[in-house]
């Protein structure tokens, strides 16, 4: 990485950076495949942030990892997801690729960063070590330019005296630390897209507050399109242009956050907004019912996400 | 690290003191009068009376305990006058059989059980940790389930059988071995050293590679389910480095930490592998000794034994704090 | 109103091992002092570290206090232990963040919610399947729950049944300690409503633990603001979140994300324009957004 250059990265003004179309994502279920996926179409822009917003069960993570190729063994993925590159600039569909292709994507081309990033990060090996191997990888660094490079992001994301952190290993941080090093390690190839699944979930809101300006400030200076998830409908409204919101592995509403935030049209959506405690305002929203929750069959699960 | 290691050591120390006295205590109550079957066959009452005195019998416990532990120490005369035998620190006695001073036959044969200990070593690593892996990352496939089921012989075939079973067919059978000599040195005669002592390790690594199999595979498969594992793959990592960094890696502490516990208690003589192949080593040393109620034999055998380990305990426990980042952080 | 639950001066040291010898504490909660009235809604909020949970269990004397006192009923308990503990126990109940990780999976529901009354002794009196049923029912639960495991359900119906429990020895104080956490928003809002609608049939007092501002500014009536331990602001909810005194209190508040009011000011001027209008289309609503 050397000295910072805006990028339009390798989507052009308008031009979509990551198209997808018709995502089904489905897992092996008792009595056939379960769909977790139903159908998802939308895009994201170099330089901009989509929002993908829902509660548990939704899907959002799963769509994610079906982008990266990260599915867990017997999930399947079909419909379409087309990645602008270098090697095809009018769009490479990644859920045909091949594992090798995808292998040398990752890390490279698109990024992820989780949500717990103590579990994340290796605590076996040093912080520096696992910044930097993504660019030996993709990049063929040697050892020393490698380390380097470590200190060097280290020291943009914010972590104090770079030099003699970048020996430490992860337990020795603190949990904005670790997820400051989460960014790090996901940048040092600048790769077009970035994807976020529940960052700031597990961090205290001050530090949230500084990662998110953090991600916002990287996101200007490398011209990165990025996916935000969450389940934070305030937190979104901050960070994403574009919001879409999932229930249950279906699309219901999809627009600029303006729009979505003002004028919502599905029911869904209203009561997701009208759910969300206001911080300014101890009026509590008024279609709160009591009242009883159906049981449901037993035998059937939730799809991912949390509890 | 040093407060540590020296906290570790003092307490290593004490309980090798137990050990001491504790097996003291076992020998002095439990056995026959010693002299009684030092003097063998033909026997007077006077000729038991001197022996008794030569050792040290008709003294008190606790003097003959103190006797033991300076002769450990320090070195110990055994009778008075002339005819006084002095044995030099560490003194392990002399045996009743042979008369031999212990230590040196311990000496003699500590090499051979050394060449067994680790030669099964190596290939019981070597194949349990790589099937172990094996069997984790292709999860469930043939290899998997293969893996499993040879583990399972492994673990539930008696090694004396297989030990008595692979000479039979081996040597006696297709004869493609000869029977095993353990008297051959590696450097006089390294193929003959090498067939001599394979089926001993091929005996010992069985056993213990089939559970080391088991572990590493249980070790790797909980670390696959990590969430690092899947920023690894998220960072387009090499299936190589992966596996190296990330899934075999973390999953050595508990293998390192058993293997350093097997290998010392393997190295205090491994019993029936050598009594069944006739390697002369310590364990065959130790098997003889009981046969005959040896008394000084057997004691200076389970104190090697307890010894081995405790030390063994000892290095695990300092190897584990450099394995684990977060351990050692903590110390 | 008199309070119920009183603590003073509560300390909690935990040994750290220190380098070498010298043993080091850490206080993770120093000089804590609060008190929750029937009636009463009383948030501690805090960040990671704040010892906001511990000065909660210390509260509830799931753990000891290094010193401070803990007063139920105007009777000291701090140094109690046995029956005369338990009877404290039947006072005051405790709900969990994690609904799965605090019911036992391999027992029913009914088991599960009867627990605390056969710990304590007391046996019901119009037979437990009985109360069971009441409570559930009551907590927005199908009865013919009781029979089912905690597997069988979503977070937020594994919640409730944490509540069923907790209520099922009749207490006069509700300990929640981040209880709504790690719901979903709208499940978040039916559990707190169906905590507030509990405080006002019974007269609950309630001691919340939280670190979701926006989720106490909704139900509290006093809030504890502390940091590493101690308690850097307190007063009523209004006093706190809209005329904060101390730097840390202020740090907070601004630092919660918020929807932009410009934005919610007019999907409120649209809803109630619109408040009498047939609901929107069925299907998704794509629009352009370039």
């Amino acid at each position: 990485m050397t000295a910072p250059t805006t990028r339009p990265g390798s989507g052009t003004a308008g031009v979509p950076l990551l198209e997808v179309r018709d995502l089904q994502v489905g897992v092996p279920g008792r009595d056939g495949p379960l769909a977790l996926v139903h159908g998802l179409s939308f895009a994201v822009d170099a330089g901009r942030t989509l929002g993908i917003v829902g509660e548990s069960g939704s899907g959002k993570s799963m769509t994610s990892l079906a982008i990266m190729g990260l599915l867990p063994p017997g999930a399947t993925a079909s419909g379409s997801v087309r990645l602008r590159t270098q090697r095809h600039p009018e769009g490479e569909e990644l859920l045909s690729a091949g594992a090798g292709r995808l292998r040398g994507l990752r890390g490279d081309r698109m990024a992820m960063i989780f949500q717990d990033p103590l579990s994340c990060l290796n605590p076996y090996y040093r912080v520096g070590v696992q910044v930097a191997e993504a660019h030996r990888v993709h990049r063929g660094s040697s050892r020393r330019q490698a380390r380097a490079l470590a200190v060097d992001v280290l020291g943009r994301v914010g972590i104090p005296r770079p030099h003699q952190r970048v020996d430490d290993y992860p337990y020795q941080f603190s949990g904005g630390m670790r997820q400051r090093i989460m960014i790090a390690m996901s940048l040092v190839c600048e790769p077009d897209l970035l994807i976020a699944d529940e960052p700031t979930t597990a961090l205290d809101v001050t530090v949230q507050a500084q990662i998110l300006a953090l991600l916002s400030d990287l996101q200007r200076e490398f011209g990165t399109g990025m996916i935000y998830i969450t389940h934070d409908l305030a937190v979104v409204s901050q960070v994403a242009e574009d919001i879409l919101v999932l229930r249950e592995g279906r699309p219901v509403e999809h627009g600029p956050a303006e729009q979505i935030f003002s004028d919502p049209q599905q029911d869904y959506t209203r009561e997701l907004l009208d759910a969300v405690p206001r911080i300014d305002d101890p009026v509590p929203a008024p279609h709160l019912q009591g009242g009883t929750t159906p049981l449901r069959p037993p035998g059937t699960s939730w799809g991912g996400g949390t509890p | 690290m040093i407060p540590y290691l020296l906290r570790r050591s003092g307490a290593s120390v004490l309980v090798l003191f137990g050990i001491t006295l504790l097996t003291f205590v076992v020998f002095f109550a439990l056995s026959p009068d010693p002299a009684v079957t030092i003097c063998g066959k033909t026997c007077t009452p006077d000729r038991i009376e001197t022996i008794r005195g030569v050792l040290g019998l008709d003294q008190p416990f606790l003097t003959q305990y103190g006797h033991f532990l300076q002769g450990l120490f320090v070195g110990r005369r055994y009778g008075v006058g002339e005819n006084a035998v002095q044995c030099a620190a560490p003194c392990l006695g002399f045996s009743f059989q042979t008369n031999q001073p212990v230590l040196q036959m311990i000496a003699a044969r500590l090499p051979q059980t050394v060449t067994v200990a680790v030669g099964a070593a190596v290939l019981w690593l070597l194949v349990g940790v790589s099937g172990g892996l094996l069997g984790a990352i292709k999860r469930g496939t043939v290899w998997d389930k293969g893996a499993m089921l040879t583990a399972l012989g492994g673990i539930s075939l008696p090694n004396y059988f297989l030990a008595l079973l692979l000479q039979y067919v081996l040597v006696v059978r297709l004869q493609v071995l000869p029977f095993p000599d353990s008297s051959i040195g590696l450097t006089q005669d390294p193929v003959g050293w090498f067939e001599s002592y394979l089926m001993p390790w091929i005996v010992l690594a069985f056993g213990y590679a089939s559970l080391y199999l088991r572990l590493t595979r249980d070790t790797v498969l909980d670390t696959l389910s990590e969430n690092y594992v899947r920023t690894g793959r998220a960072k387009g990592l090499p299936r190589g480095l992966l596996l190296r960094r990330y899934a075999l890696r973390p999953s050595m502490a508990p293998v390192v930490t058993l293997f350093g516990m097997d290998f010392a208690g393997l190295l205090a003589g491994a019993l029936i592998a050598e009594t069944v192949f006739g390697i002369n080593g310590v364990g065959k040393l130790a098997a003889d000794s009981i046969a005959t109620n040896d008394q000084p034999v057997i004691m200076a055998v389970t104190l090697l034994a307890a010894l081995l380990v405790v030390v063994g305990n000892m290095v695990v426990d300092v190897v584990y704090t450099l394995l684990d980042p977060r351990v050692r952080i903590s110390q | 109103m008199n309070a119920l639950l009183q603590v003073e001066h509560l300390v909690k040291e935990f040994a750290v091992s220190g380098q070498g010898l010298r043993r080091q504490t850490l206080r993770a909660v120093d000089d804590v002092s609060f008190s929750v009235s029937p009636g009463e809604t009383v948030a501690v909020v805090g960040e990671s570290g704040s010892g906001k949970s511990t000065s909660a269990r210390l509260a509830v004397r799931l753990l000891d206090a290094t010193s401070g006192t803990v007063s139920f009923a105007g009777e000291d308990i701090t140094g109690l232990s046995g029956r005369r503990l338990n009877r404290f126990r039947g006072g005051v109940q405790v709900v969990f963040q994690d609904p799965f990780s605090s019911l036992n999976p391999k027992h029913t529901v009914h088991d599960i919610v009867t627990a605390p009354l056969r710990y304590q002794g007391r046996a019901p009196r119009r037979g437990s399947r009985s109360l069971v049923g009441d409570l559930l029912e009551r907590v927005g639960l199908d009865p013919a729950a009781m029979d089912r495991y905690p597997s069988q359900f979503s977070g937020g119906q594994a919640q409730r049944i944490g509540i069923a429990r907790a209520l099922a020895v009749d207490p006069q104080i509700l300990v929640c300690d981040e209880a709504v956490s790690a719901l979903d928003v709208s499940v978040q809002a039916q559990v707190l409503k169906l905590l507030a609608d509990l405080q006002l049939e019974r007269g609950l007092g309630f001691l919340f633990i939280a670190h979701d501002l926006a989720v106490v500014r909704q139900i509290a009536d006093t809030v504890l603001v502390m940091q590493q331990g101690r308690v850097v602001e307190r007063g009523t909810r209004d006093e706190v979140f809209d005329r904060p005194r101390h730097d840390y209190t202020k740090t907070l508040l601004d630092a919660v994300p918020r929807i932009n009011p410009e934005w919610e000011a007019r999907r409120r001027a649209g809803r109630s324009a619109s408040a009498a209008r047939q609901d929107g289309p069925a299907h998704p609503t794509e629009r352009t957004s370039r």
